[in-house]
């Protein structure tokens, strides 16, 4: 048994995003648009 | 360095380390001194992974890489992401809720005593060696270009660390990131935007990344699937993606700071502030570099920047040949100059033909340059095969202590000092946990209580900062020691990465069978060293997989008593 304590720390969610998958999918947009970003920098000065 | 500099040097590395020592002066029980009393929130985790991933060396090397190689090291970060989104979803929840001390706790708690013991003695053998390199790399560069001895710079880098590393224990550490942190990134920020006012009046500033675009320096993203090439997308993401697995989820100097976190909920915020801010640092270093490039292109720099080694040359019998070398080197620049200035006026007048001309001028221009620089190298191989040519960590300090106002030098060298303490304090910190709670507190016998860990923890805490300080100072009386230390690195890491795999993602390998696997696939990893050409790099995979591979295979034969009970 996981004591209620411990089981809410667990559960407990990130603030400003509302669940962890929402918070994990926005580093990954996050990289996406990076690279997006480096390409056309790369493209455009190069 | 002026009396200023140095004051605004010392003032800023011993007030962090005061200030650590203050915060944490009361003393409280393990757990708050191991693991910061679980009061750190994801701010000060975020900076505190960040101050221990970031050496010294990151911020001599990344910009002198830049201005030789350009922005194509950023996708060696393109992986690291994807592996603290993994460490969040399955090594956090477990480390939190078996509430360990360290991450080799938990190997003991899912197979077995020896598993631990394992684990634990491959992390103090790799990271006990590389706190020393730690210390000494940047000692070594700062101490030739200031004219510091290097023994007493070194001795005195690692005795603060010790001190207050030892008094406040984790969160101590984690406290002085903070602040360090904010000074590397103060420093950088400052540095970049002396040297973007530096660039000549007529140069603006989009003509400035225009040259250093033509000149082949901003290539930041390369989706070509050629394996020759060091930096490409697809190296980044897989190979990145494996190596931060393994540095941030079985790294006790990585797990340490995180599982510090008041909760679950902050540890990992914490790494997700690094999931997001690394890439765009690491750009923001590397643009740093890039535009000390685009600096030089219009101030003479050196033919080669570690001054020792150019000033052995002068007074050896090659002085004539380096005199020939530098004066095509100046006609060189002269003409680059002349190039660069022409080709900015072609492209604000939107001259398609002229900018072609002179972007293929600049090309050949470039490769000239960096031809006569080459021979250079081969004169100084000749001369002493034991002597560094390449010169890129000297780039950036030269650039600092040449052209930066008085004042911003000592912030900068304290940058570059900060960065040396923050990482060697969480090497530290994490030495001397896991020599405490892996070693000592499982071979003593009798009952002991939190005190006694304590002083046990500084005292192994010491210990390993004497044996780091000593290893610094042995480093220069022996050859190649910064290869030696990585090449021992990757024979170990994919071992334990191996080992930490199984234990999360295959669970019906037990503690026997994942035990026997990590020795024949060590057994494996320092035969293919000795006996074959392969780059070492390529031992953290093929560690990794021998472990998972075999740990099943052996799982698989064993009698069914040791399936349930190994």
């Amino acid at each position: 048994m996981i004591p209620t304590e411990e089981k809410e720390d667990q559960n407990s969610q990130p603030p400003l995003f509302g669940s962890w998958p929402k918070a994990y999918w926005f580093v990954v947009l996050f990289f996406v648009a990076e690279v997006v970003l480096f390409y056309f920098f790369t493209k455009l000065y190069s | 360095m002026t009396p200023l500099d140095y004051t605004i040097l010392v003032g800023t590395l011993l007030t962090i380390a005061l200030y650590g020592m203050w915060r944490t002066r009361v003393a409280g029980d393990l757990n708050s001194y191991l693991k910061g009393d679980h009061t750190i929130k994801w701010g000060t985790i975020g900076l505190s992974v960040m101050a221990t991933q970031a050496s010294a060396i990151t911020f001599l090397s990344t910009p002198g890489q830049a201005y030789t190689s350009g922005m194509a090291f950023v996708q060696n970060y393109f992986g690291m992401p994807f592996a603290l989104i993994i460490i969040c979803i399955f090594f956090i929840p477990i480390y939190k809720r078996l509430k360990v001390y360290t991450a080799y706790e938990y190997l003991g708690q899912r197979f077995d005593r020896k598993t631990r013991y394992l684990g634990a003695f491959a992390f103090l053998l790799q990271r006990g060696l590389a706190a020393g390199i730690t210390i000494y790399a940047p000692a070594i560069i700062v101490s030739t270009i200031l004219g510091w001895n290097l023994d007493i710079t070194i001795f005195l880098v690692g005795t603060l660390v010790i001190i207050y590393t030892v008094s406040g224990g984790t969160k101590a550490v984690s406290i002085t990131q903070r602040y360090q942190m904010a000074i590397i990134l103060i420093g950088m920020f400052v540095a970049f935007c002396m040297i973007i006012a530096k660039l000549p009046e007529d140069i603006s500033w989009r003509q400035a990344v225009s040259v250093a675009g033509v000149m082949g320096k901003l290539e930041a993203v390369d989706f070509s699937l050629d394996f020759n090439k060091r930096y490409t997308f697809w190296s980044g993401i897989l190979g990145g993606l494996f190596l931060s697995l393994s540095y941030f989820g079985t790294d006790q100097s990585q797990v340490q700071r995180y599982i510090a976190g008041t909760s679950t909920a902050e540890s990992r915020l914490g790494l997700i502030f690094n999931a997001v801010v690394k890439i765009p640092m690491q750009f923001f270093i590397l643009f740093v570099g890039v535009m000390v490039f685009v600096f030089y292109q219009f101030e003479r720099p050196p033919i080669f920047f570690n001054q020792a080694t150019l000033e052995m040359v002068a007074n050896s019998e090659y002085a004539n040949e380096l005199e020939s070398l530098e004066s095509q080197y100046e006609q060189n620049l002269e003409a680059k100059e002349a190039a660069i200035r022409r080709l900015a006026s072609s492209m604000e007048s939107g001259q398609e033909g002229a900018i072609q001309i002179e972007r293929e001028v600049l090309t050949s221009l470039e490769a000239g340059g960096l031809a006569i620089r080459d021979q250079l190298k081969s004169v100084i191989e000749t001369m002493d095969a034991d002597l560094e040519t390449n010169d890129s960590d000297y780039v950036f300090i030269t650039f600092i202590l040449n052209y930066l106002p008085v004042g911003i030098v000592g912030l900068l060298i304290a940058v570059i000092f900060s960065a040396a303490m923050s990482s060697t304090a969480s090497e530290l910190n994490a030495l001397g946990s896991t020599t405490t709670v892996d070693f000592y507190r499982q071979l003593k016998k009798g009952e002991a209580d939190d005190a006694h860990y304590i002083r046990a923890s500084r005292f192994f805490t010491t210990l390993w900062g004497v044996i780091a300080i000593l290893f610094a100072l042995f480093a220069k009386l022996v050859e190649n020691l910064i290869e030696a230390v990585n090449i021992l690195g990757s024979i170990f890491y994919g071992i334990i990465l191996g080992i930490f795999v199984v234990a999360f993602f295959i669970r019906f390998v037990k503690g026997t069978a994942v035990f026997t696997a990590a020795l024949i696939s060590q057994t494996i990893v320092i035969v293919m060293y000795k006996t074959s050409d392969i780059g070492y790099l390529w031992y953290n995979p093929i560690g990794c997989a021998a472990v998972v591979l075999l740990s099943m295979g052996i799982q698989s034969l064993l009698p069914s008593s040791n399936k349930q009970t190994a």
